[in-house]
Protein backbone atom coordinates (compact mmCIF):
# COMPACT_ATOMS: atom_id res chain seq x y z
CA UNK A 1 0.00 0.00 0.00
CA UNK A 2 1.48 3.81 -1.13
CA UNK A 3 2.50 5.69 1.79
CA UNK A 4 0.35 8.62 2.20
CA UNK A 5 2.52 11.96 2.75
CA UNK A 6 1.93 13.94 5.66
CA UNK A 7 1.04 17.43 3.58
CA UNK A 8 -1.81 15.36 1.69
CA UNK A 9 -3.14 14.29 4.92
CA UNK A 10 -2.73 17.93 6.64
CA UNK A 11 -4.02 19.50 4.01
CA UNK A 12 -7.44 17.15 3.74
CA UNK A 13 -7.32 17.74 7.33
CA UNK A 14 -7.24 21.80 6.89
CA UNK A 15 -10.35 21.77 4.32
CA UNK A 16 -11.84 19.73 6.64
CA UNK A 17 -11.38 22.28 9.23
CA UNK A 18 -12.69 25.13 6.93
CA UNK A 19 -15.98 23.30 5.89
CA UNK A 20 -17.12 22.48 9.31
CA UNK A 21 -15.38 24.28 11.71
CA UNK A 22 -18.38 24.65 13.73
CA UNK A 23 -19.15 20.93 14.71
CA UNK A 24 -15.61 20.48 15.04
CA UNK A 25 -14.94 23.22 17.04
CA UNK A 26 -17.95 21.29 19.30
CA UNK A 27 -15.86 18.42 18.95
CA UNK A 28 -12.31 19.85 19.64
CA UNK A 29 -13.72 21.71 22.65
CA UNK A 30 -15.17 18.56 24.43
CA UNK A 31 -11.51 16.56 23.65
CA UNK A 32 -9.98 19.68 25.21
CA UNK A 33 -12.25 19.38 28.02
CA UNK A 34 -10.03 17.02 30.08
CA UNK A 35 -6.83 18.36 29.68
CA UNK A 36 -7.76 22.04 30.39
CA UNK A 37 -9.97 21.21 33.51
CA UNK A 38 -6.79 19.08 34.36
CA UNK A 39 -4.40 22.17 34.08
CA UNK A 40 -7.19 24.72 35.59
CA UNK A 41 -7.73 22.80 38.71
CA UNK A 42 -3.48 22.58 39.07
CA UNK A 43 -3.30 25.85 38.61
CA UNK A 44 -6.20 27.06 40.86
CA UNK A 45 -4.74 24.35 43.79
CA UNK A 46 -0.83 26.62 43.69
CA UNK A 47 -2.77 29.96 43.28
CA UNK A 48 -5.50 29.27 46.72
CA UNK A 49 -2.98 27.39 48.73
CA UNK A 50 -1.62 30.39 50.51
CA UNK A 51 -5.49 31.86 51.08
CA UNK A 52 -6.70 28.14 52.48
CA UNK A 53 -6.67 29.96 55.73
CA UNK A 54 -8.62 32.70 54.84
CA UNK A 55 -10.99 30.96 52.81
CA UNK A 56 -11.82 28.48 55.65
CA UNK A 57 -12.61 32.11 57.77
CA UNK A 58 -14.61 33.19 54.84
CA UNK A 59 -16.42 30.35 54.38
CA UNK A 60 -17.74 30.07 57.99
CA UNK A 61 -18.80 34.03 57.91
CA UNK A 62 -20.86 32.82 54.26
CA UNK A 63 -22.72 30.14 55.98
CA UNK A 64 -23.37 32.21 58.58
CA UNK A 65 -24.81 34.79 56.42
CA UNK A 66 -26.42 32.19 54.03
CA UNK A 67 -28.44 31.28 57.04
CA UNK A 68 -29.68 34.90 57.60
CA UNK A 69 -30.52 35.14 54.08
CA UNK A 70 -32.26 31.55 53.77
CA UNK A 71 -34.60 33.10 56.87
CA UNK A 72 -35.22 36.33 55.01
CA UNK A 73 -35.51 34.60 51.34
CA UNK A 74 -38.29 32.21 53.05
CA UNK A 75 -40.00 35.54 54.49
CA UNK A 76 -39.82 37.61 51.01
CA UNK A 77 -41.16 34.64 49.30
CA UNK A 78 -44.18 34.46 50.91
CA UNK A 79 -44.85 38.08 50.34
CA UNK A 80 -44.24 36.68 47.04
CA UNK A 81 -46.77 34.36 46.71
CA UNK A 82 -49.24 36.43 48.12
CA UNK A 83 -48.62 39.33 45.59
CA UNK A 84 -48.24 36.79 42.17
CA UNK A 85 -49.67 33.63 42.57
CA UNK A 86 -47.97 30.36 43.80
CA UNK A 87 -48.26 29.24 40.02
CA UNK A 88 -46.05 32.49 38.95
CA UNK A 89 -43.49 31.88 41.61
CA UNK A 90 -42.76 27.73 40.49
CA UNK A 91 -42.41 29.50 37.33
CA UNK A 92 -39.55 31.84 38.18
CA UNK A 93 -37.94 29.46 40.77
CA UNK A 94 -37.05 26.92 38.22
CA UNK A 95 -35.69 29.20 35.85
CA UNK A 96 -33.70 30.88 38.32
CA UNK A 97 -31.98 27.51 39.68
CA UNK A 98 -29.74 27.63 36.23
CA UNK A 99 -26.86 24.96 35.55
CA UNK A 100 -24.12 25.80 37.72
CA UNK A 101 -20.90 25.64 35.40
CA UNK A 102 -16.53 26.41 35.71
CA UNK A 103 -14.72 28.70 33.62
CA UNK A 104 -12.35 26.32 31.50
CA UNK A 105 -10.36 28.66 29.73
CA UNK A 106 -10.34 32.07 27.93
CA UNK A 107 -9.87 33.23 23.73
CA UNK A 108 -6.52 32.78 22.67
CA UNK A 109 -7.40 36.27 20.39
CA UNK A 110 -7.26 39.03 22.81
CA UNK A 111 -9.75 40.71 20.54
CA UNK A 112 -12.37 38.57 21.05
CA UNK A 113 -13.60 38.38 24.69
CA UNK A 114 -15.06 34.76 25.23
CA UNK A 115 -14.61 32.34 27.54
CA UNK A 116 -15.40 28.21 27.43
CA UNK A 117 -17.34 26.90 30.26
CA UNK A 118 -17.68 22.79 31.12
CA UNK A 119 -20.65 22.96 30.47
CA UNK A 120 -23.35 22.05 27.68
CA UNK A 121 -26.15 20.89 25.74
CA UNK A 122 -25.76 17.74 27.89
CA UNK A 123 -26.27 19.77 31.01
CA UNK A 124 -29.02 21.81 30.13
CA UNK A 125 -26.73 24.87 28.90
CA UNK A 126 -28.46 26.46 25.53
CA UNK A 127 -27.52 29.18 23.40
CA UNK A 128 -28.50 32.32 24.17
CA UNK A 129 -28.51 31.19 28.01
CA UNK A 130 -27.67 34.20 30.50
CA UNK A 131 -24.39 33.51 31.94
CA UNK A 132 -24.23 35.27 35.77
CA UNK A 133 -22.16 35.51 39.20
CA UNK A 134 -22.53 36.82 42.61
CA UNK A 135 -20.94 39.93 40.92
CA UNK A 136 -23.41 40.54 38.31
CA UNK A 137 -23.84 39.43 34.70
CA UNK A 138 -20.83 37.78 32.81
CA UNK A 139 -22.36 37.62 29.52
CA UNK A 140 -24.08 35.03 27.30
CA UNK A 141 -23.40 31.67 25.83
CA UNK A 142 -23.06 32.02 22.13
CA UNK A 143 -22.21 28.39 21.15
CA UNK A 144 -23.30 24.91 23.25
CA UNK A 145 -21.95 21.70 22.67
CA UNK A 146 -22.63 18.49 24.37
CA UNK A 147 -19.94 19.16 27.34
CA UNK A 148 -19.02 22.17 26.62
CA UNK A 149 -20.39 25.98 26.10
CA UNK A 150 -18.51 29.21 24.61
CA UNK A 151 -19.43 32.22 26.34
CA UNK A 152 -19.91 35.62 24.96
CA UNK A 153 -18.36 38.49 27.36
CA UNK A 154 -20.32 41.61 28.09
CA UNK A 155 -17.11 43.77 27.56
CA UNK A 156 -16.75 41.72 23.54
CA UNK A 157 -17.25 44.30 21.15
CA UNK A 158 -20.09 42.30 19.23
CA UNK A 159 -22.19 42.45 22.83
CA UNK A 160 -25.17 44.08 22.77
CA UNK A 161 -27.26 44.59 26.59
CA UNK A 162 -30.38 46.68 27.09
CA UNK A 163 -30.02 48.31 29.93
CA UNK A 164 -31.48 50.82 32.73
CA UNK A 165 -29.58 53.39 35.17
CA UNK A 166 -30.96 51.52 38.35
CA UNK A 167 -31.31 55.43 40.63
CA UNK A 168 -32.78 57.15 37.00
CA UNK A 169 -34.13 54.31 35.12
CA UNK A 170 -32.99 55.98 31.81
CA UNK A 171 -32.47 53.11 29.65
CA UNK A 172 -29.81 52.70 27.06
CA UNK A 173 -27.98 50.12 25.01
CA UNK A 174 -24.49 48.61 26.84
CA UNK A 175 -22.13 47.56 24.41
CA UNK A 176 -18.78 46.00 24.91
CA UNK A 177 -15.43 47.98 23.74
CA UNK A 178 -13.45 45.03 22.93
CA UNK A 179 -11.16 46.77 25.81
CA UNK A 180 -11.49 46.53 29.70
CA UNK A 181 -15.34 48.79 30.17
CA UNK A 182 -18.31 48.92 28.08
CA UNK A 183 -20.26 51.99 26.82
CA UNK A 184 -24.15 52.90 27.40
CA UNK A 185 -25.14 54.06 23.87
CA UNK A 186 -28.16 55.99 22.77
CA UNK A 187 -28.92 58.06 25.90
CA UNK A 188 -30.12 62.19 25.23
CA UNK A 189 -27.90 64.70 25.99
CA UNK A 190 -29.98 65.56 29.31
CA UNK A 191 -30.30 62.29 30.40
CA UNK A 192 -29.36 61.76 33.70
CA UNK A 193 -26.34 59.65 34.58
CA UNK A 194 -23.91 59.68 36.61
CA UNK A 195 -20.18 58.04 37.58
CA UNK A 196 -21.19 55.44 40.36
CA UNK A 197 -24.49 54.67 38.59
CA UNK A 198 -25.38 51.25 38.50
CA UNK A 199 -26.56 49.84 35.27
CA UNK A 200 -28.82 47.19 35.68
CA UNK A 201 -30.55 43.92 32.24
CA UNK A 202 -33.72 46.04 31.14
CA UNK A 203 -35.40 42.75 30.57
CA UNK A 204 -35.99 43.31 26.68
CA UNK A 205 -34.41 40.73 25.15
CA UNK A 206 -35.11 36.93 25.80
CA UNK A 207 -31.38 35.98 26.78
CA UNK A 208 -30.70 38.25 29.97
CA UNK A 209 -33.52 38.34 33.34
CA UNK A 210 -34.27 42.01 34.18
CA UNK A 211 -32.19 43.52 36.96
CA UNK A 212 -28.93 41.85 36.76
CA UNK A 213 -26.39 44.37 37.49
CA UNK A 214 -23.86 44.83 34.05
CA UNK A 215 -21.86 47.11 36.04
CA UNK A 216 -21.56 50.82 37.18
CA UNK A 217 -20.98 54.19 35.20
CA UNK A 218 -17.07 54.91 35.25
CA UNK A 219 -17.05 57.87 33.18
CA UNK A 220 -19.71 60.04 31.23
CA UNK A 221 -19.31 62.31 28.88
CA UNK A 222 -21.57 64.83 27.46
CA UNK A 223 -21.29 66.19 23.73
CA UNK A 224 -24.29 69.41 24.24
CA UNK A 225 -22.92 70.44 20.77
CA UNK A 226 -24.27 67.28 19.02
CA UNK A 227 -26.67 66.62 21.26
CA UNK A 228 -24.77 63.16 22.59
CA UNK A 229 -24.36 61.55 26.51
CA UNK A 230 -21.40 58.71 25.80
CA UNK A 231 -21.20 56.79 29.13
CA UNK A 232 -18.66 54.32 29.71
CA UNK A 233 -19.32 51.10 32.17
CA UNK A 234 -16.94 49.75 34.04
CA UNK A 235 -18.01 45.72 34.11
CA UNK A 236 -19.55 44.16 37.61
CA UNK A 237 -17.71 41.02 37.22
CA UNK A 238 -13.80 40.15 36.45
CA UNK A 239 -13.75 37.44 34.99
CA UNK A 240 -9.94 36.63 36.61
CA UNK A 241 -11.67 36.26 39.73
CA UNK A 242 -14.65 34.41 38.90
CA UNK A 243 -15.10 30.28 40.06
CA UNK A 244 -18.23 29.46 38.95
CA UNK A 245 -21.12 30.82 36.87
CA UNK A 246 -24.31 30.26 36.99
CA UNK A 247 -26.18 30.07 33.02
CA UNK A 248 -29.80 30.64 33.10
CA UNK A 249 -32.21 29.43 30.59
CA UNK A 250 -32.99 32.32 28.18
CA UNK A 251 -36.92 33.25 28.81
CA UNK A 252 -37.81 32.23 25.75
CA UNK A 253 -37.39 28.33 26.61
CA UNK A 254 -39.24 29.01 29.91
CA UNK B 1 7.80 16.15 20.36
CA UNK B 2 7.52 17.47 17.09
CA UNK B 3 7.02 21.44 16.15
CA UNK B 4 3.24 21.07 15.88
CA UNK B 5 2.58 19.40 19.17
CA UNK B 6 4.71 22.08 20.77
CA UNK B 7 2.28 24.81 19.25
CA UNK B 8 -0.93 22.63 20.32
CA UNK B 9 0.14 22.47 23.64
CA UNK B 10 1.38 26.06 23.78
CA UNK B 11 -2.43 26.87 22.70
CA UNK B 12 -4.02 24.67 25.07
CA UNK B 13 -2.21 26.54 27.73
CA UNK B 14 -3.20 30.10 26.29
CA UNK B 15 -6.53 29.05 27.13
CA UNK B 16 -6.04 28.06 30.69
CA UNK B 17 -3.83 30.52 31.77
CA UNK B 18 -5.42 33.07 30.09
CA UNK B 19 -8.52 32.85 32.64
CA UNK B 20 -6.18 34.12 35.68
CA UNK B 21 -5.58 36.83 33.66
CA UNK B 22 -7.40 40.43 34.49
CA UNK B 23 -7.84 40.95 30.86
CA UNK B 24 -7.13 38.85 27.39
CA UNK B 25 -5.21 41.74 26.67
CA UNK B 26 -2.39 41.07 29.49
CA UNK B 27 -1.95 37.97 28.50
CA UNK B 28 1.12 37.12 25.97
CA UNK B 29 -0.03 35.15 22.75
CA UNK B 30 2.18 31.61 23.37
CA UNK B 31 0.10 30.41 20.44
CA UNK B 32 1.77 32.97 17.59
CA UNK B 33 5.21 32.74 19.71
CA UNK B 34 5.35 28.92 19.48
CA UNK B 35 4.43 29.01 15.92
CA UNK B 36 7.01 31.54 15.06
CA UNK B 37 9.92 30.13 17.06
CA UNK B 38 9.22 26.30 15.62
CA UNK B 39 8.94 27.36 12.42
CA UNK B 40 12.49 29.43 12.76
CA UNK B 41 14.43 26.18 15.05
CA UNK B 42 12.70 23.65 13.09
CA UNK B 43 12.91 24.93 9.28
CA UNK B 44 12.66 21.64 7.48
CA UNK B 45 9.14 21.31 8.84
CA UNK B 46 7.50 24.28 8.52
CA UNK B 47 4.04 23.32 7.52
CA UNK B 48 2.98 21.64 10.56
CA UNK B 49 3.54 24.43 13.52
CA UNK B 50 2.04 26.95 10.93
CA UNK B 51 -1.40 24.63 10.38
CA UNK B 52 -1.24 23.86 14.16
CA UNK B 53 -1.79 27.42 14.89
CA UNK B 54 -4.16 28.05 12.61
CA UNK B 55 -6.03 24.82 13.35
CA UNK B 56 -6.20 25.49 16.99
CA UNK B 57 -7.48 29.11 16.77
CA UNK B 58 -9.67 28.50 14.32
CA UNK B 59 -11.22 25.63 16.68
CA UNK B 60 -11.49 28.09 19.89
CA UNK B 61 -12.82 31.18 18.06
CA UNK B 62 -16.32 32.00 17.39
CA UNK B 63 -15.97 35.37 15.32
CA UNK B 64 -14.99 34.71 12.09
CA UNK B 65 -12.63 31.76 13.04
CA UNK B 66 -12.09 30.93 8.91
CA UNK B 67 -9.85 34.45 8.69
CA UNK B 68 -8.31 34.51 12.09
CA UNK B 69 -7.06 30.82 11.41
CA UNK B 70 -5.70 31.74 8.02
CA UNK B 71 -4.50 34.58 9.14
CA UNK B 72 -1.91 32.68 11.73
CA UNK B 73 -1.30 30.40 8.75
CA UNK B 74 -0.54 32.95 6.81
CA UNK B 75 1.59 34.61 9.24
CA UNK B 76 3.47 31.40 9.60
CA UNK B 77 4.20 31.28 6.02
CA UNK B 78 5.35 34.96 5.46
CA UNK B 79 7.79 33.87 8.97
CA UNK B 80 9.11 31.15 6.61
CA UNK B 81 9.77 33.01 3.66
CA UNK B 82 11.56 35.68 5.64
CA UNK B 83 13.52 33.61 7.44
CA UNK B 84 15.41 32.97 3.97
CA UNK B 85 17.06 36.23 3.73
CA UNK B 86 17.85 36.36 7.76
CA UNK B 87 20.05 35.03 10.40
CA UNK B 88 17.80 32.49 11.93
CA UNK B 89 20.11 32.07 15.06
CA UNK B 90 19.93 35.90 16.36
CA UNK B 91 17.75 36.23 19.18
CA UNK B 92 16.68 39.92 17.71
CA UNK B 93 15.24 38.29 14.42
CA UNK B 94 13.26 36.15 16.01
CA UNK B 95 11.92 38.38 18.69
CA UNK B 96 11.67 40.38 15.52
CA UNK B 97 9.83 37.91 13.41
CA UNK B 98 7.13 37.14 16.31
CA UNK B 99 6.15 40.90 16.80
CA UNK B 100 5.89 40.98 12.78
CA UNK B 101 3.76 37.82 12.83
CA UNK B 102 1.68 39.40 15.79
CA UNK B 103 1.09 42.75 13.84
CA UNK B 104 -0.16 41.46 11.19
CA UNK B 105 -2.93 39.21 13.31
CA UNK B 106 -3.75 42.07 15.15
CA UNK B 107 -4.38 44.30 11.84
CA UNK B 108 -6.80 40.82 10.55
CA UNK B 109 -8.81 41.71 14.04
CA UNK B 110 -9.52 45.11 13.64
CA UNK B 111 -10.50 44.61 9.93
CA UNK B 112 -12.88 41.84 10.15
CA UNK B 113 -13.65 41.92 14.58
CA UNK B 114 -13.27 44.64 16.59
CA UNK B 115 -13.36 48.67 15.80
CA UNK B 116 -9.75 50.20 16.19
CA UNK B 117 -10.29 52.72 19.13
CA UNK B 118 -7.72 54.24 21.21
CA UNK B 119 -8.02 52.37 24.00
CA UNK B 120 -8.08 49.20 22.33
CA UNK B 121 -5.21 50.44 20.20
CA UNK B 122 -3.35 51.13 23.51
CA UNK B 123 -4.13 47.90 24.80
CA UNK B 124 -3.27 46.07 21.56
CA UNK B 125 0.53 48.24 21.91
CA UNK B 126 0.95 46.63 25.68
CA UNK B 127 0.07 42.92 24.05
CA UNK B 128 2.60 43.49 21.88
CA UNK B 129 5.18 44.47 24.16
CA UNK B 130 4.12 41.61 26.71
CA UNK B 131 4.47 38.69 23.66
CA UNK B 132 7.84 39.92 23.06
CA UNK B 133 8.75 39.57 26.24
CA UNK B 134 7.71 36.06 26.70
CA UNK B 135 9.61 35.08 23.73
CA UNK B 136 13.26 33.64 25.64
CA UNK B 137 10.79 31.55 27.91
CA UNK B 138 9.19 30.12 25.03
CA UNK B 139 12.36 30.01 23.08
CA UNK B 140 13.97 28.12 26.20
CA UNK B 141 10.85 25.79 26.40
CA UNK B 142 10.94 24.86 22.88
CA UNK B 143 15.29 24.36 22.51
CA UNK B 144 14.35 22.20 25.96
CA UNK B 145 11.34 19.94 24.89
CA UNK B 146 12.65 19.57 21.65
CA UNK B 147 16.66 19.53 21.84
CA UNK B 148 16.84 19.55 17.82
CA UNK B 149 15.44 23.05 17.88
CA UNK B 150 18.92 24.03 19.54
CA UNK B 151 20.18 26.52 16.10
CA UNK B 152 23.88 25.36 17.31
CA UNK B 153 22.87 21.57 16.58
CA UNK B 154 21.53 21.74 13.03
Amino acid sequence: MPRVKPSILLSIALVGVVLWHQPLRGLALSLFRLPLTIAQSALGLVIHLPQLPHHLQEQEALRRALARQEVELAGLRETVRHLTGAAQLAKHGERSRGVAASLLGRALLPTQQTAILDKGTRDGVAPDSAVVAAEGLVGRVLEAAPKTSVVLLVTDANSRIGAAVERSRESGLVVGSGGRWCELRYLDAEADVEVGDRVLTAGLEGAFPKGLLIGTVAKVERQESRGLLRAWVRPAVSINRLEDVLCLAPSSSE
Amino acid sequence: MSGAIFVGVSALLHLVLGRWMPSPWVMPDLTVTSMVLAILLLPRRPLGPAAAGGAMVMLTTVHHPLAMGAAYAAAGGLVKLCSGWWDLTSPAFQRAAVIAAQLLLLAVAFVVSVPLTREVGLLAAGHLAITAMCVPLVRWLLMTVIPSARPDMR
